[in-house]
């Protein structure tokens, strides 16, 4: 049920059966790019996306005008914005601050309902999912890793990694014995009682990661995951992030600045103005 | 800048977000305390006049001091057996016993309010050192914010409390009601407790601010703590096997005269009371280690890391039910004897029953003032903790958390201290009167009356859950603009 890393590979990734060993987390000089020539069925798709972060405020609830209304003369914070994401593809999202990368992540994922436009996962509209629906959907079929703080500061690092587990139903016995898999495939063993306080902002990335693929999650949604480390670090952990992603055969969107971070992924799209370029 | 300045600077329209919410939380914690104290404050002001000849507190202690005539005619009524009046100095003392003990929830419903007003400032308060603000400035700045919060509360308290006296009013206390001026403790007592509340106030912020370190990188990111250690559990054993021999042993004291005996009694149980709050950390961490080992869900986990990371502020939230559950354990006997004069001819009662009836009563009142401002200190910290935890449940929302598991771990939070804290002062209670009324410990209304206490400690818990819930459901985890 939950994301055994060893019983995720042998299942998915052939190539994977033995677990990736931090040695072998090294920057690709030529990232595997995705490189399916037909074309790919998609997990993850969103057509003509629209939001507007004024639509749903004051002036609309006052009655001028509809609730969703779109008001010319201003920027969107997506722009009739269409994607789509592959089986197991990594897209990085590029753009300046503003550009409205963050928002197409979070409307991907179900966090926010986008003003107008669809977003389907595996054919399944999630724009017109109950919040509750969302809600089971992320926690089932999406993984998240954020730039900081999403660990929870009391919980040790294995508790941390199987939180999501347990939320989903697994008792603790059987969430911690997957989350000592996990720590001990990246590498991570020595930190299991050590709580965020008491790490690293690599090691808590790292946390982060193995908690975002214990549930072996279709998607993995990456928000800057390596803007708060120095570039070395980030380099290990973006690495780590998108080997143990392919070996899980999840697929990756990471929204950055950085075009280091980017080159870990098969694809890169760009974002201006709300626009994807 | 001034220290003033800066806080013109934050308190113009629109610029509170969290920090307006919690301030109202803060307001509405000194409200309801200072209208209980003065409420309480009130019934001690009533009993002095009744039990003074001229209604005034210097004739009370003094004879000579009364007016021309009225002592006399008082002297009359004291040596009257069947008046209950011969026992009015004695509901003096216990009202004035009523009001002390109801410092200890006082205290730490104002703390917690000071610390609320003053801890979730964190952030904005690092935001200002490394503006260039000095420690002074931002200390001076974030205890000027208690205090006045106290003192706009102590305000709306003072309305409490003249909102409340018709409900006292109907109160029966040595056969007769309490009348407004009885009620009524006067203008300079209302300009004392207002600013005694708002010194309170300032002084805790002060101390919670020393503790708080603000440095421009914000406060120190959290670690384990050492949890408390286990010799405080035997210190509290000791003593409490000390005061049930002595109270099983009071002919051992006969010959010291009955108001040593009394203070004897008094000090037996007072002293492992004061004592439970010297373990109440260690067994609240205690039970949350052992639900920790092996706990049942993600609500349950969280829940017991939470206590575990500070078992101090865990049990600061239920503190004052300590206090409500051993009032509850001492005057469930009491209202034994207080049920069985109320069905008597009211001008043929003993004067001797009435006073137990009126302790019963008295007793029951002081458990509900006590359970209120428990209830509301952990409510406000409840809340309290939502604002501070917001950022950390807005990722869990983001990752498929539903809100009901987050409510439930805050629930549990406070439910675990809630049950250890009913457990150890409701036995501590039960065990120290054991000594002294033994036989009447069993009698059905003894135990309706304690249980009846210790379900109204839940129910009002409960409902500071439910506010909490409610202020967790107005936060806005999820139609946030991203940070693009």
């Amino acid at each position: 049920m939950f994301g055994n890393p060893q019983s995720s590979q042998t299942s998915r990734s052939p190539q994977a059966a033995q677990p990736a060993q931090p040695t072998q987390l090294v920057q690709p000089a030529q990232p595997a790019h995705y490189t399916g020539t037909a074309a790919p069925r998609p997990i993850l798709a969103a057509t003509d996306l629209v939001m507007d972060y004024t639509a749903n405020m004051p002036r609309a609830q006052a009655g001028h005008a509809p609730v969703g209304t779109i008001y010319p003369g201003h920027t969107l914070a997506l722009n009739h914005v269409n994607f789509q994401l592959a089986e197991g593809e990594t897209v990085a999202v590029m753009g300046p601050s503003g550009s409205g990368k963050s928002t197409l992540l979070h409307a991907l994922a179900g966090i926010i309902r986008p003003t107008s436009g669809t977003v389907t996962f595996r054919g399944t509209d999630v724009t017109h999912m109950s919040d509750a629906d969302r809600t089971k959907l992320r926690r089932s079929a999406f993984g998240f890793v954020f730039q900081s703080g999403q660990l929870l500061p009391e919980l040790p690092a294995i508790e941390n990694i199987a939180l999501p587990m347990m939320l989903s139903g697994a008792d603790y016995r059987q969430a911690t014995d997957v989350a000592v898999l996990w720590l001990e495939r990246l590498g991570l063993r020595a930190l299991a009682a050590q709580r965020p306080g008491e790490m690293s902002g690599g090691q808590m990335q790292r946390i982060a990661i193995a908690r975002a693929l214990a549930m072996r999650p279709a998607v993995v949604f990456a928000d800057e995951p390596t803007g708060a480390l120095d570039q070395t670090t980030g380099r290990e952990v973006m690495s780590m992030l998108i080997d143990v992603a392919r070996g899980n055969g999840a697929a990756v969107v990471v929204v950055t600045h950085d075009p280091n971070v980017a080159a870990f992924c098969s694809r890169t799209v760009t974002m201006q103005d709300g626009v994807l370029q | 800048m001034s220290t003033f300045a800066l806080w013109r600077l934050f308190h113009r329209p629109g610029t509170r977000g969290n920090a307006g919410h919690t301030s109202v939380l803060a307001i509405i914690a000194f409200a309801a305390a200072t209208a209980i104290f003065l409420t309480v404050l009130g019934g001690v002001h009533g009993f002095i006049w009744r039990a003074s000849a001229d209604h005034t507190i210097g004739c009370l202690f003094e004879p000579a001091q009364c007016a021309p005539g009225t002592y006399a005619l008082w002297a009359k009524r004291l040596a009257d057996a069947n008046d209950p009046a011969m026992y009015a100095s004695m509901y003096v003392m216990l009202a004035a016993f009523a009001c002390i003990l109801l410092v200890v929830p006082f205290v730490a419903l104002a703390g917690s309010a000071a610390r609320l007003a003053a801890s979730r400032r964190d952030q904005r308060l690092a935001a200002l050192r490394l503006a260039g603000a000095t420690q002074s400035q931002v200390v001076k700045l974030t205890a000027l914010e208690a205090a006045g919060q106290a003192l706009i509360g102590a305000l709306i308290g003072i309305v409490g409390y003249l909102a409340l006296m018709p409900l006292i009013m109907l109160l029966n206390f040595q056969n007769q009601h309490f009348t407004f001026e009885q009620l009524w403790v006067g203008p300079w007592a209302l300009i004392v407790v207002l600013l005694a509340v708002t010194i309170l106030a300032l002084v805790s912020a002060l101390l919670t601010l020393r503790r708080v370190a603000i440095t421009p990188l914000g406060v120190t990111s959290r670690q384990a703590q050492p949890l408390p250690a286990g010799s405080r559990a035997l210190l509290f054993v000791g003593v409490l096997l000390v005061a049930i021999a002595g109270l099983s042993n009071l002919q051992l004291f006969a010959g010291l005269g009955t108001a040593v005996i009394y203070g004897i009694i008094f000090a037996f149980i007072a002293l492992p009371f004061a004592l439970v709050n010297l373990i109440g950390a260690w067994t609240v961490s205690t039970r949350a280690k052992s639900r920790a080992r092996r706990p049942k869900d993600a609500a349950t986990m969280i829940a017991m890391r939470r206590i575990l990371d500070n078992p101090k502020r865990a049990w600061r939230n239920v503190s004052g039910i300590a206090l409500a559950v051993f009032i509850a354990g001492i005057t469930s006997v009491c209202g034994m004897f207080g049920d069985s004069v109320a069905g008597a001819d009211a001008n043929g009662i003993d004067p001797n029953m009435l006073m137990l009836r009126d302790i019963g009563t008295g007793g029951l009142l002081t458990l509900v003032f006590a359970a209120v401002l428990a209830a509301v200190s952990s409510g406000v910290m409840q809340a309290g903790s939502v604002y501070d935890q917001v950022n950390e449940y807005r990722m869990l929302v983001l990752e498929g958390t539903d809100t009901a598991t987050l409510n439930k771990a805050r629930f549990i939070e406070v439910l675990t201290p809630l049950n250890v804290v009913v457990v150890v002062a409701g036995a501590c209670s039960m065990l120290l009167m054991f000594p002294l009324m033994a036989q009447d410990m069993t009698h059905p209304i003894t135990l309706l009356s304690f249980f009846g206490g210790v379900a109204l400690c839940y129910a009002l818990v409960a409902v500071g859950a439910l506010a909490s819930n409610r202020v967790a459901a107005s936060l806005n985890l999820m139609d946030y603009r991203a940070d693009d």
